[in-house]
């Protein structure tokens, strides 16, 4: 190895809030780079991802993980990148999340959040709840939980957000964004869209790219999950949805939702759960005065 | 894929009439492809009407209008651009017109008329369908094609021989001037049926000559 290489470490903060960890769970299953390229080597050269804080993969636990936080919070010039998964609880001053202790009281997620996020150089909100509340904060979502940016913004912090949405999100949408932060910087405006979702994978809708399109077309609709055609009638999201799942597949580009016989459920949407439901009726489009639904 | 083109702007002043605040909704599809709903000609088309005192309350994009699910998000994601509004004028081919006036009760007025490509044209599964007759007057209707939903295209009115809404052509169709009746109720403009809907324009339905001339057929004629 070339002694004078110069490799570049960006430190990165991941948070776990409101969430039921399965977006690490996907993005850890990363197949090409694998999580341990990423974790562990260069994820372009001479740029090194340095993870800090994670709370499935990291060794340390209790008061000895939970220093690596306060360090960086009494460091001021640490700047890092934060990853957040899940969602801000917020009512009753946040006390149905906590992690870990302060002076002897629950830590709450949202303290814990708006102290991690004054030193950020930028976050990602990765999955629908961190991007949009998703589950966490779908109706009549007690624990008051909100959205990252909701909760920054309220709280006057300022912040560029990525939002990787999903539930759970594709790994490629993850490392792709992490490595084109590194390579190219921060996204321009013009690169994502009206919710800060890279238009590289959110751009298009999944009707217009769905292998089942053409059946949609003569109107060859199946009327039972699995079967072929169509599946707008038995609740497919595909036509409202903006994601490039059709393309790039699920499990290194094995399957996807639509193509192993179940609708697309909308899950990178904002309106996500709430709007979507009932998932495997078709959406009767009533008008707005109607109803919100 | 859907062709339309924009009204001439002295026709879009007249459909507004009195009313003052736009809302314009316009589809990325088939007509940002035909330039009828591209930002520049919407600039053109607002600005010319601010001239003429209105004033455009907000700008949506839905990137097919056609679909009215998503036509609904769209709209409840932007409702501060749109509530105050008195009107919607809609850049899209007559489906766009149509899907939106089924999930908002308001006033629209199409800012295209949908014109014939020889065939080349879009699928649609509801029940709502564009002739693409280049005489669009979804205005008067209260956005519901009399051309498609009538068994008799009639023009200016119901023939009479509907029975509870339902049409005496075919059995269990609902009767399309009917219908136009209720919605017109709904949104407070049955004044709408006292005005005559002008003959219909048929070369308007032809394909343009230089598009003719460029099917297959022809080429290798």
């Amino acid at each position: 190895m070339d002694k004078d290489k110069i490799i570049i470490q960006v430190p990165v903060i991941w948070l776990h809030l409101s969430s039921c960890s399965g977006c690490s769970v996907s993005v850890l299953n990363s197949v090409s780079p694998k999580i341990k390229n990423i974790v562990v080597d260069e994820v372009i050269p001479q740029r090194k991802v340095n993870l800090l804080f994670q709370e499935v993969l990291m060794a340390a636990s209790g008061k000895l993980a939970l220093k690596v936080l306060e360090r960086n919070k009494e460091n001021k010039d640490e700047k890092y990148v934060l990853v957040v998964e899940g969602a801000v609880p917020t009512k009753e001053k946040g006390i149905f999340g906590t992690i870990g202790e302060d002076n002897g009281k629950h830590k709450t997620m949202a303290s814990l959040l708006k102290d991690v996020a004054e030193n950020a150089l930028f976050i990602i909100s990765l999955g629908s709840c961190a991007a949009f509340g998703g589950i966490s904060a779908a109706y009549p979502n007690p624990t008051g939980a909100m959205s990252v940016a909701e909760f920054l913004s309220q709280n006057n912090i300022k912040k560029a957000v990525i939002n990787i949405p999903g539930c759970p999100p594709h790994p490629d949408w993850f490392v792709a964004t992490i490595a084109d932060v590194l390579l190219n910087g921060l996204p321009k405006h013009e690169d994502l869209d009206e919710f800060n979702r890279p238009k590289k994978f959110f751009a298009k809708l999944i009707h217009e790219r769905c292998p089942r399109r053409a059946d949609f077309d003569v109107g060859r609709f199946a009327k039972n999950l699995s079967e072929e055609g169509c599946l707008y009638l038995l609740g497919c999201k595909g036509p409202t949805t903006y994601a490039d799942c059709p393309l790039r597949k699920w499990n290194d580009s094995v399957n996807w939702c639509v193509g192993s016989g179940t609708p697309c459920l909308g899950c990178c949407e904002p309106e996500f759960p709430d709007f979507n439901a009932p998932y495997y009726e078709k959406t009767i489009p009533s008008s707005i005065e109607e109803g919100e639904k | 894929m859907l062709v339309s083109e924009l009204k001439p702007i002295e026709e879009i002043i007249k459909l507004l009439g009195t009313e003052e605040n736009i809302f314009f909704l316009a589809c990325s599809g088939c007509s940002e492809a035909c330039k009828s709903s591209s930002a520049e000609e919407l600039d053109k088309v607002g600005q010319a009407l601010e001239k003429e005192g209105k004033k455009i309350t907000g700008r949506v994009n839905v990137d097919f209008l056609c679909n009215k699910v998503l036509v609904k998000i769209k709209l409840l994601r932007n409702k501060a651009k749109w509530e105050n509004a008195d009107s919607i004028l809609i850049f899209s081919c007559g489906i766009g017109v149509q899907a939106t006036s089924k999930i908002i009760r308001k006033v629209t007025h199409p800012g295209t008329n949908t014109i014939s490509l020889g065939g080349f044209q879009g699928v649609w599964m509801g029940q709502e369908r564009c002739a693409q007759c280049g005489n669009c007057v979804l205005d008067l209707t209260a956005g519901i094609c009399p051309y498609t939903t009538c068994a008799k295209s009639m023009l200016n009115g119901p023939c009479g021989g509907s029975n509870e809404g339902e049409c005496e052509v075919e059995k269990g169709r609902d009767c399309g001037w009917y219908q136009i009746y209720e919605r017109l109720k709904e949104i407070g403009k049955l004044d709408n049926l006292k005005k005559i809907r002008s003959l219909r324009d048929h070369s308007k339905m032809l394909p343009k000559k230089d598009v003719r001339s460029l099917d297959f057929y022809a080429i290798d004629k």
